[in-house]
């Protein structure tokens, strides 16, 4: 049931009335050409299914013209449109394997700053990590755990981040009001690579924990497991016309 | 005998815009048994947040960045396409307006919840004055009303509220 409510969102995340246009998807191993003008998105999802196939996972590049702002939200062409490379939907059977737990994805994109955007129906829009794509280099971002925060889930951090009783319960057919959560484990030097990516030279992303940004989803919205808790919000300034100036958030780090 | 057909039809059309929200998104009545506590009214719906400590500015602007985060939400509904024509659309509309709302407040209670904020329920009658017959985001015409802005972040800083404490 899990499983087809994050389809069920990840085929509304991804349908928009504009005409499909083109977009970032895992690549098949097969169909890997390694081109050193783009950035690649290296990253484990899980938990997987008995096909191998893991529950999607949202990234999303960052405007460098507007902090805080993604490049790709809702409601432009389907972040999984072949042409759409500013944005990505990471899930499904393309990948390069699984041990069991989690599968391992490729994927090309724009290269710049990036943020692991959300998953299932949920934006991380509240706090999530932050990282650099650079043009030839595939960054390992680590591995991503997903789950409904229904009290279900088989890790015990996701499980341990279940939502108030009414919300859990929500609903008959489909619970709208559920949001997801991700737990994110940096990449390590002896992750295991297949040697048709690892002969390209992998760069270990450096993550940039608790960068916040829009809820480009238009969805549900959640703060990834494990940052520093939320800050306050710094109250608007008056200047002496009386006109108030919205402030900077205040955990932005620069470049997001 | 045609028009008494169509009549029929229409009446029945009507009958399934105005009693299918109620099986929508399966949302509680306004006033229910079983919420003695809060006298009856929906918990999920009439409430508001309040931080013990917390200056009004700062409320006003935790408010703001979370109505913020808020506001946009679509339900699956406005994101696929719904068949059933006009009456289909219309039934749909209706759906996805309940949907939003739930979503919305679901949204609130985690972000104003992330922020440390605790959630108390707040009598209908003067919830319904409150946000002036809106909701904690936004009003009837879908925009953020800075008036009610204001009250939140008024009550959200005043005095610890009497009423009862929900979970967040």
């Amino acid at each position: 049931m899990n499983r087809s409510l994050a389809l069920l969102a990840a085929l509304a995340a991804s349908f928009v009335a504009v005409p499909a246009a083109m977009a970032a998807n895992p690549l098949k191993p097969e169909k890997f050409v390694f081109d050193p003008a783009r950035g690649y998105i290296l990253v484990r999802v899980g938990p997987v299914g008995d096909s191998g196939n893991a529950d999607p996972v949202y990234f999303v590049r960052m405007d460098p013209a507007h902090p805080g702002q993604t490049l790709w939200s809702f409601g432009m062409r389907p972040i999984n449109s072949k042409k759409e490379s500013d944005a990505a939907m990471v899930w499904g059977g393309d990948n390069f394997g699984n041990d069991g737990k989690t599968s391992l994805y490729l994927v090309p994109v724009n290269p710049g700053e990036w943020v692991i955007g959300g998953a299932g129906g949920t934006s991380m829009s509240l706090g999530s990590y932050g990282f650099t794509v650079k043009p030839g280099e595939i960054t390992y971002v680590g591995t991503i755990l997903t789950g409904r925060e229904n009290g279900k889930s088989d890790i015990p951090e996701i499980k341990a981040a279940t939502l108030s009783q009414d919300l859990v319960e929500f609903g008959t057919l489909m619970n709208i009001v559920m949001s997801d959560a991700i737990l994110v484990t940096p990449s390590a030097a002896g992750d295991p690579i297949p040697e048709a990516i690892a002969s390209h030279g992998v760069t270990h992303a450096s993550l940039i924990p608790g960068v916040r940004f829009n809820n480009f989803l238009a969805a549900m919205i959640n703060r990834a497991i494990g940052l520093e808790e939320l800050e306050h919000q710094l109250p608007a300034v008056v200047d002496s016309q009386g006109a108030a100036e919205a402030p900077e958030a205040p955990s932005t780090p620069s470049g997001y | 005998m045609r028009s008494l057909s169509y009549a029929r039809v229409a009446a029945a059309a009507l009958a399934l815009v105005i009693v299918a929200p109620a099986f929508a998104a399966d949302p509680p009545a306004d006033k229910e048994a079983g919420n003695e506590e809060t006298g009856g009214d929906d918990p999920a719906k009439f409430f508001l947040f309040h931080l013990d400590g917390v200056g009004f500015e700062t409320a006003k602007a935790d408010y703001s960045y979370c109505i913020d985060q808020s506001k946009g939400i679509l339900s699956l509904r406005d994101k696929m396409p719904s068949g059933g024509g006009l009456l289909g659309a219309l039934i749909n509309g209706r759906m996805a307006q309940i949907d939003r709302f739930r979503m919305r407040n679901a949204a609130m209670r985690k972000c104003m919840g992330l922020l440390g904020y605790a959630r108390y329920h707040y009598p209908q009658d003067e919830w319904k004055i409150l946000v002036k017959e809106g909701d904690i985001v936004v009003d009837n015409h879908n925009k953020v009303d800075p008036e009610v802005v204001d009250r939140l972040a008024r009550y959200a800083s005043g005095p610890t509220p009497t009423t009862k404490r929900l979970e967040p």
